[in-house]
């Protein structure tokens, strides 16, 4: 078969797995603006245990590799009876790291928002939870977009590595589809050029936030 | 301090403007200005802001291009931004020579923070090789005493105090032997208290060399004193030049007393 | 856990190799990255282009995708490297492309002042770069730049997957052997990162205190 007929009879395949990464981004995402609330309230708290368990897991979190983290939910839940597929248990890995970097994120998005607006809440006796609502979430919450973006960028990037637990998505089907027909250069070309057609748009948006909304 | 300043300071050369232009998309900010300034002397620039003084300076060291006309600085040419390549190679050549004769000292003195005094007095000369490193050492020392901060040789400069950094970027300066030295409203950062010791640095270096000098300043108390010539500058022209005596006292030109008259009410 | 003496200098052989990896990548990422950094901010525009085409590849692409990409495509091609040269070559790209962007930042952080105190005393385009410019922009660039070594350390575990024997693939067969159980081998396997970062943490923070010593107070005085 010519390369040209060959590529067009696999790029459903491609767009498939095209599809996978993306639901799996989706849902990682969401987990993670979720999950990393908590984590950066952990990490902001005034109680110096909770702080370090904040740190903790933070740091553990992002100084091993997401491969790693992986296994261990692939293999290690099993031994606690916990069975999951494939899917579910990309997205928790997946999201569980990207948990950490959104929680720093939150706070220096936190952070960025001068002492002063808490010392005027104060003034006006609206009470630390109101504060951080109404007043200190909304300002510092422009900032982070940009970055939020971006990670939601990296974390698609990053759903290639969801083929070492057996997930097919774009990557994992580029592998399966090359080991059976050798058509290396090509099928590996399509796949790039696949990422960098969703990746390099996007990258220019977050760009384009960065510009507009500045960055933490 | 009145001690005389370390001598072998150059001896002043002629500068020339010849119907320079430079705009901004629409906006006019030199208007076919041309002047002449003769080896030695003292000429200060005044003006509003948006006059295009500043920008005089900066045309001369080439961090603005011209549009059209010529800047004659001694035998180096600044020559306006052109097309082809023969003309970018010589205005280079003709921007590197006018380097070599002039000397700068910035509003926000822009002293190389990761380097100390020494060095940030000692990297100029180093680098042009005009001398032995024995002998640029020797110099930036006695221009560091002249300046009143043989101290703080080793210090970087975010220990100094604003006066202290805008002395040490006024010896960088002096150190590479400059024959036409530049003053772009050096006092205009400073805290009120350390404006009195810039001012007589800059003075003293007046008194006791031949450079040609260009200021640009606000201190009219201080331009009165040190120019032979002052310039008023408004929306890239000249409006009047003359001894501080006729520009200040008795101005010819309507907008030079309009000038002078806002300065009084905001008791400059 | 009982492991044979073989067995652990096996794990301990991976480790090795892990920090052969990172180590070598990482000096080669930054140099590359300044370069590239440079070069972006380049008067040809052809320079700008390539540069640029490099970034946005590199950046566009996870590591696993490049290390793939290198490890089954280059051979096509005609040239025939080991998995291990490959993979550190591949971490060093994708890093440098990173670094690029953040030495991009970094320099053009750099007040332009200095540039113009540089022109006035006339210093050559090297001095001005090497001795004024980026001594300055290495302090912007050094948090990212200790964010990036250890993206590349952990990078490094992506090359179990092309056979290279680091600490994650020695680990992983440990595991499928039985020779460790698998909550024993990857939360240790997890730890083994966390202990290799420790000394990377360390030197970043040790650079950090040096770039910004001539920014340390004095003890106050007046004029």
């Amino acid at each position: 078969m010519s390369n040209t007929s060959y590529a067009w009879s696999v790029l459903p395949a491609l767009l498939r797995g095209l599809k996978v990464s993306v639901e799996a981004t989706g849902l990682s995402m969401a987990l993670a603006l979720i999950a990393g609330v908590p984590v950066c309230l952990l990490r902001i708290s005034r109680l110096r245990a909770l702080r370090v368990m904040g740190v903790a897991i933070i740091s553990v979190i992002r100084n091993t590799p997401l491969l790693a983290q992986l296994y261990v939910y692939f293999y290690v839940l099993p031994e606690f009876h916990i069975e999951l597929s494939p899917l579910v248990v990309g997205v928790l890995g997946l999201g569980t790291h990207f948990t950490a970097y959104i929680a720093e994120t939150y706070r220096a998005g936190y952070e960025s928002v001068p002492a002063g607006q808490w010392e005027a809440a104060a003034a006006l006796n609206l009470g630390r939870v109101i504060t951080l609502g109404r007043i200190v979430a909304p300002q510092a919450l422009r900032p982070t977009i940009p970055v939020l973006a971006n990670y939601l960028l990296a974390m698609f990037k990053d759903t290639s590595v969801l083929t070492a637990v057996t997930v097919t998505e774009l990557f994992g089907a580029t592998i399966s589809l090359s080991n059976e027909s050798f058509r290396f250069t090509l099928l590996y070309s399509m796949m790039g050029l696949l990422y960098l057609a969703v990746c390099y748009p996007a990258g220019r948006i977050v760009a384009l936030l960065e510009r507009r909304l500045g960055s933490v | 301090m009145t001690a005389k300043l370390a001598p072998e300071t150059a001896a002043g050369i002629p500068v020339e403007f010849r119907d320079v232009c430079k705009r901004y998309g629409d906006h006019v900010v030199l208007d076919e200005l041309s002047f002449a300034v003769s080896p030695g002397e003292r000429v200060v620039l005044i003006g509003p802001s948006g006059s295009g003084k500043t920008t005089v300076l900066r045309c001369m060291m080439g961090f603005e291009r011209t549009d059209s006309g010529l800047i004659q600085i001694g035998d180096a040419a600044v020559l306006p931004s052109g097309r082809g390549r023969a003309q970018q190679r010589r205005a280079r050549a003709g921007l590197r020579a006018a380097r070599d004769h002039v000397g700068m000292v910035f509003q926000q003195f822009n002293l190389f923070p990761h380097l100390t005094v020494m060095q940030n007095l000692t990297i100029g000369p180093r680098h042009s090789r005009q001398a032995s490193h024995a002998e640029i050492e020797q110099r930036a020392r006695s221009l560091l005493d002249d300046v009143g901060l043989a101290s703080k040789a080793e210090s970087y400069p975010g220990q100094l105090s604003g006066g202290q950094q805008q002395r040490v970027a006024i010896a960088r300066a002096l150190a590479m032997r400059p024959a036409v030295m530049l003053f772009d409203e050096v006092t205009s950062a400073l805290d009120p208290e350390t404006v009195g010791e810039v001012l007589g640095l800059i003075r003293r270096i007046a008194e006791s060399s031949t450079m040609t000098m260009l200021l640009v300043t606000h201190e009219m108390a201080f331009a009165a004193e040190v120019a032979d010539r002052v310039i008023f500058m408004e929306q890239g022209v000249i409006v009047e030049q003359g001894p501080p005596a006729q520009v200040f006292n008795s101005p010819q030109e309507e907008r030079t007393r309009r000038f002078l008259r806002r300065l009084d009410d905001k008791g400059a | 856990m009982h492991l044979t003496s073989y067995e652990i200098h096996t794990i301990l052989t991976g480790i090795g190799k892990t920090v052969v990896i990172a180590v070598l990548a990482n000096v080669m990422a930054f140099p590359i990255g300044i370069a590239a950094g440079m070069a972006r901010l380049s008067r040809w525009w052809i320079v700008r282009f390539v540069t640029g085409v490099y970034i946005e590849v590199f950046r566009g692409t996870s590591a696993l995708v490049q290390l793939f990409y290198g490890y089954f495509v280059l051979p096509q091609i005609g040239i025939h490297l080991g998995s291990m040269t490959v993979g550190t070559v591949v971490l060093a790209l994708n890093a440098g492309a990173y670094a690029a962007e953040t030495a991009r930042g970094a320099i053009q952080s750099v007040p332009s002042g200095q540039m113009e105190a540089a022109a006035a005393l006339n210093l050559s385009w090297l001095t001005t770069r090497f001795r004024i410019i980026l001594p300055q922009a290495w302090r912007t660039m050094l948090p990212s730049f200790g964010n990036l070594a250890i993206d590349v350390l952990k990078g490094t575990s992506f090359l179990s997957l092309v056979g290279v024997p680091e600490a994650t693939a020695t680990i992983t067969n440990m595991s499928l052997t039985h020779a460790l159980k698998p909550d024993s081998a990857y939360v240790g396997l997890l730890v083994i990162y966390l202990v290799l970062s420790i000394p990377l943490v360390i030197v970043v923070h040790l650079l950090e205190r040096r770039a910004h010593r001539h920014l340390r107070p004095v003890a106050a005085k007046a004029t």
